[in-house]
């Protein structure tokens, strides 16, 4: 009974640390997501000057998870522009993506709509770099760290048992 | 939704209050709201400027009447800035100043906005019913509109187009800045009646020509001819047949811009409408052009 007790408990710790690697994991699909919508609105605000409501109905349809949930949310939001302005409308959507990356595309909120397209495509650029380099070290981390991450749950896991055993 | 109402729509929170609390009489004479950094909101009534009590216009209240006027899309609307206004929903115009980014070509847009003037449209139906007989004496023929600026020279027009529309008669309108349709993403605001074709958009002088050649219209109709080119296509339009409908600067007893004036003397119009806006009350005058 008390082997398979710690045997649970190992396997538990070795569990949290695979959690761990999902989450990074995941977290970098996401920044990576995120950049590749930055980057299709930088193309589209540079070249065709394409208006807000039918950029987020593009970028909706492209997205998937999160990041498409997210443009929906602000294409959805456009919808009442007048009752809501546009950075309360992207505020409002960035609700719905985790906090560090919400916190890295927050300052875009004001300039989208309001100014030309140069100052638009400059601060979604540099939103676009602060999330790259996120992504990079969500990737970085993953390579170098997932495996330490589940040895190590696994192996504090292991003393925990041995220690109530 | 009524012009005045479209008008405020387009104010961030505090200035809209203020805007609102306007009374439903002063709404509607009010010709325009005002908006200039650092000073309050006005709104102009018969020709003259009082503020409303709102606190001073800021930087970022003009770039959200920027922002609600254009979608959320001021990079789109650079054509429009390039010529100083935006065209709004429910056809509201909207002129801008600030600071003129120059570009090789000339002007390419304002950086820093200063000021905004909101025009708000009027549809007074029933307007033309005093004129109108004098209008339609043996048949509608070509007329011109003149009056000085915000004496309702487009409302009067738009009237005009209604009735003819509704009448049966095929019109084509030449609607530069959106001000007669107030067409947004192509549904007009107004009413111009079933039989109205309205291009909106279009340099005045090409939309003239575009018209004729395609929508083989009974009626041409165009705001505000401005030089030479509008006059020229104004001409080209009635020698495919059509009758003409503009409106233009002007003042009774005051001499017309020169290619308005020759488009007269030539026989292009034979009917002058002259609007007088005077302490507020619109009055209008037919007065039947000589033959050539």
């Amino acid at each position: 009974m008390r082997l398979i007790g710690a045997a649970l408990i190992t396997a538990a710790g070795a569990m949290a640390g695979l959690e761990w690697v999902r989450r990074t994991r995941e977290r970098a699909e996401l920044l990576e997501q995120l950049c590749r919508m930055l980057e299709t609105m930088e193309f589209e605000l540079d070249r065709f000057h394409t208006p807000m409501p039918a950029l987020f109905e593009r970028l909706r349809g492209q997205a998937t998870g999160r990041t498409g949930r997210f443009c929906a949310a602000v294409s959805e939001g456009l919808a009442h522009l007048g009752q809501r302005d546009m950075a309360q409308i992207w505020d409002q959507a960035l609700a719905l993506l985790p906090r560090q990356a919400g916190e890295m595309l927050r300052p875009l909120g004001p300039v989208l709509g309001r100014y030309g397209a140069e100052e638009q495509v400059s601060a979604a650029a540099g939103c676009r770099r602060a999330l790259a380099l996120a992504g990079e070290r969500a990737r970085r981390d993953l390579a170098e760290r997932s495996r330490m991450a589940v040895g190590l749950g696994a192996a504090g896991a292991a003393a925990v048992a041995v220690l109530l055993l | 939704m009524d012009g005045y109402r479209a008008a405020s729509a387009l104010l961030p929170g505090r200035l809209r209050t203020a805007a609102e609390a306007l009374p439903p009489e002063e709404r509607a004479v009010c010709e325009e709201l005002r908006l200039r950094q650092g000073r309050a909101m006005t709104a102009l009534l018969a020709g003259r400027e009082y503020p409303l009590p709102a606190p001073a216009v800021t930087e970022q209240d003009l770039r959200a009447v920027a922002e609600a006027a254009t979608g959320a899309s001021l990079h789109a609307a650079a054509e429009q800035l390039r010529a100083g206004y935006l065209t709004a929903p429910g056809g509201v115009r909207v002129g801008v100043c600030g600071t003129a980014v120059m570009g090789p070509g000339g002007m390419e847009g304002v950086r820093y906005i200063s000021s905004m003037a909101l025009r708000v449209p009027h549809e007074a139906a029933g307007c033309a019913d005093g004129i109108w007989p004098a209008l339609t004496a043996g048949g509608f023929r070509s007329c011109l509109i003149a009056a000085p600026p915000g004496a309702g020279k487009t409302t009067l027009l738009r009237e005009i187009v209604r009735r003819l529309s509704w009448e049966g008669t095929r019109v084509a309108v030449a609607d530069e800045r959106g001000e007669i349709a107030g067409a947004w993403e192509g549904a007009p605001a107004f009413d111009l009646g079933p039989c109205a074709d309205v291009l909106t958009g279009a340099p005045k002088a090409e939309a003239v020509g575009m018209l004729a050649r395609a929508m083989n219209p009974q009626v041409v109709a165009m705001d505000e001819i401005g030089g030479g080119e509008d006059a020229r296509a104004l001409l080209a339009a009635a020698g495919c047949g059509a009758m003409l409908l503009a409106t233009v600067h002007g003042r009774r007893g005051e001499r017309m811009s020169g290619s308005c004036r020759r488009l007269v003397e030539a026989g292009c119009f034979q009917r002058l409408v002259w609007i007088d806006a005077a302490a507020g009350a619109r009055r209008y005058a037919v007065e039947r052009v000589p033959c050539a």
